[in-house]
């Protein structure tokens, strides 16, 4: 009787069980809008707790809230409380405290490449408007006085501008700086959405907002396979890299925001030192991270920095990195050492040394 | 043999494989990449779509700011015209690639190049 019950369940739950897993495999994605660029999220399974489009709701919507919590275009906005007078003390949005912790972090570490006290100077030059123009020396020279109150040179260790006390509060250290997260939050946001789309039953998926991805999970098809864009020629590929699960990448390149005039190329990643957008010879950095808030806020100063000094930063913190500069002989490379065949197709030579 | 395919007589090994047999048939012969398309996204949401293998055509999409022009067709997909400040949608030239975007973030609209039958058959999972 016994074995008879167990034949029965056999019967009916291995055929079925098979022919869903070949029912179930299609992906949902979902592309949009928030944060100034396009999100997308490609969730894989069916058998969470509320449908596959209501997760995709559910994270839409979440980036909406994060939009709202970071901008720095809102003069009413939760950031707004940073920007006060110089000695005082405020406290911010746990979430904002979280992702200013790891900004102030990067910067130190960076000695000051990654500066979030660049919004006024990104106004200054307009980048990805239809203003953008080079401004006059006279101006940066202000912004870098008023930000820094010294003129830097190109090897100084720049000063924050807030201090985080151990309490949570923060001290402002600079008068009337508005602070600009968006080299930061995104990559806090794709892994918030992440976290979501698993605590809704959907541990397989992929999470992507502007260069920064975020990938969880595994795939029937084996493991996730990212194009980064050859930045000379963005309908080819510079190389492909496989990610396994809760692996992030994120590439910033010169190319995403620019404009050209009198032969050279206005970027949107500055060099808070020069007061202009970096100019050391990189073109575009891809980073391959343990998470998404990680990459996004270091492949910002990765890109300053270049190789010569970047790299060893990117070992000691256990990130694997790619360069890529542009050369009169063409595009050339530069990496880390620890990619272990994670980084496939690439198509640009290696660089005779570093810059 | 294992207790489990002990308690199966011979016929029901038969059925057991022939359904796993049509499981696989099913993955293998699922739904497969006929060409691409683009589709236009505005909040998220699929607004139109476009065959990139036919000749070039030209259509209008109601984006958050108004219509913006999209010129498709030809293997590729472009913004010819847009109601945005800064125009930045219109400098990202044409997408051609499977995976490919061109994104007008004012208007909220995104389009993506994909695959007719199945869009992620492509090898790649995201170009960035």
């Amino acid at each position: 009787m016994a074995e008879s019950a167990i034949r029965k369940i056999l019967l009916l739950t291995i055929p079925v069980g098979a022919f869903l897993a070949g029912c179930t495999r299609e992906p949902v994605s979902r592309p949009w809008t928030a944060m100034s660029c396009n999100f997308e999220a490609t969730i894989h399974g069916s058998d969470g707790s509320v449908p596959p489009q209501a997760a995709l709701d559910t994270i839409q919507a979440l980036s909406a809230r994060y939009e709202g919590l970071f901008t720095d275009y809102d003069p009413n906005g939760p950031l707004s409380a940073l920007r006060g007078r110089k000695g005082d003390t405020v406290r911010v949005d746990p979430e904002i405290l979280l992702v200013l912790s790891q900004a102030i972090a990067v910067d130190r570490a960076s000695g000051g490449a990654f500066d979030i006290g660049v919004h006024d100077l990104k106004q200054l030059w307009g980048i990805g408007t239809e203003n953008a123009h080079v401004p006059p020396e006279d101006s940066v020279r202000l912004f870098l006085a008023r930000r820094f109150g010294f003129a830097p040179a190109a090897t100084d260790t720049l000063p924050s501008p807030l201090r985080l006390l151990p309490d949570g509060r923060i001290v402002l250290l600079s008068d009337s700086l508005p602070i600009d997260l968006g080299g930061i939050a995104k990559g806090y946001t794709v892994d918030r959405l992440s976290q979501k789309l698993s605590d809704l039953g959907y541990p397989v998926h992929l999470v992507q907002a502007g260069g920064e991805i975020l990938a969880h999970g595994r795939k029937a098809k084996g493991p996730w396979k990212i194009g980064i864009k050859n930045p000379r020629m963005l309908d080819s590929l510079a190389g492909v890299i496989t990610l396994d699960s809760g692996m992030a990448v994120s590439t910033s390149g010169d190319y995403e925001r620019y404009f050209e005039s009198g032969g050279a190329r206005y970027h949107h990643i500055f060099d808070a030192r020069t007061g202009s957008p970096a100019r050391g010879g990189t073109i575009s950095v891809t980073l391959l991270c343990p998470s998404s808030l990680v990459c996004d806020s270091w492949s910002k100063p990765m890109f300053v920095l270049g190789p010569r000094r970047g790299r060893r930063l990117a070992d000691s913190l256990g990130l694997q990195a790619f360069w890529i500069r542009e050369t009169a002989a063409g595009l050339c490379s530069r990496r880390t050492d620890g990619w272990n065949g994670r980084l496939a197709a690439d198509r640009t030579p290696t660089c005779a040394s570093d810059w | 043999m294992t207790p489990a395919l002990r308690l199966l007589g011979p016929l029901d090994i038969v059925v057991v494989a022939a359904a796993g047999i049509g499981a696989a048939f099913a993955w293998v012969a699922g739904p497969q990449a006929h060409g691409s398309r683009a589709t236009a996204y505005v909040e998220g949401e699929a607004v139109a779509w476009w065959p990139l293998d036919g000749a070039t055509g030209n259509d209008t999409v109601l984006g958050a700011l108004g219509p913006v022009a999209i010129e498709h067709g030809n293997g590729s997909v472009r913004i010819v015209s847009s109601p945005c400040p800064n125009h930045v949608c219109l400098r990202q030239g044409k997408a051609t690639r499977l995976r490919d975007q061109l994104v007008c973030v004012p208007s909220r609209l995104v389009i993506v190049v994909e695959d007719v039958g199945n869009r992620h058959d492509g090898d790649l999972d995201a170009v960035h």
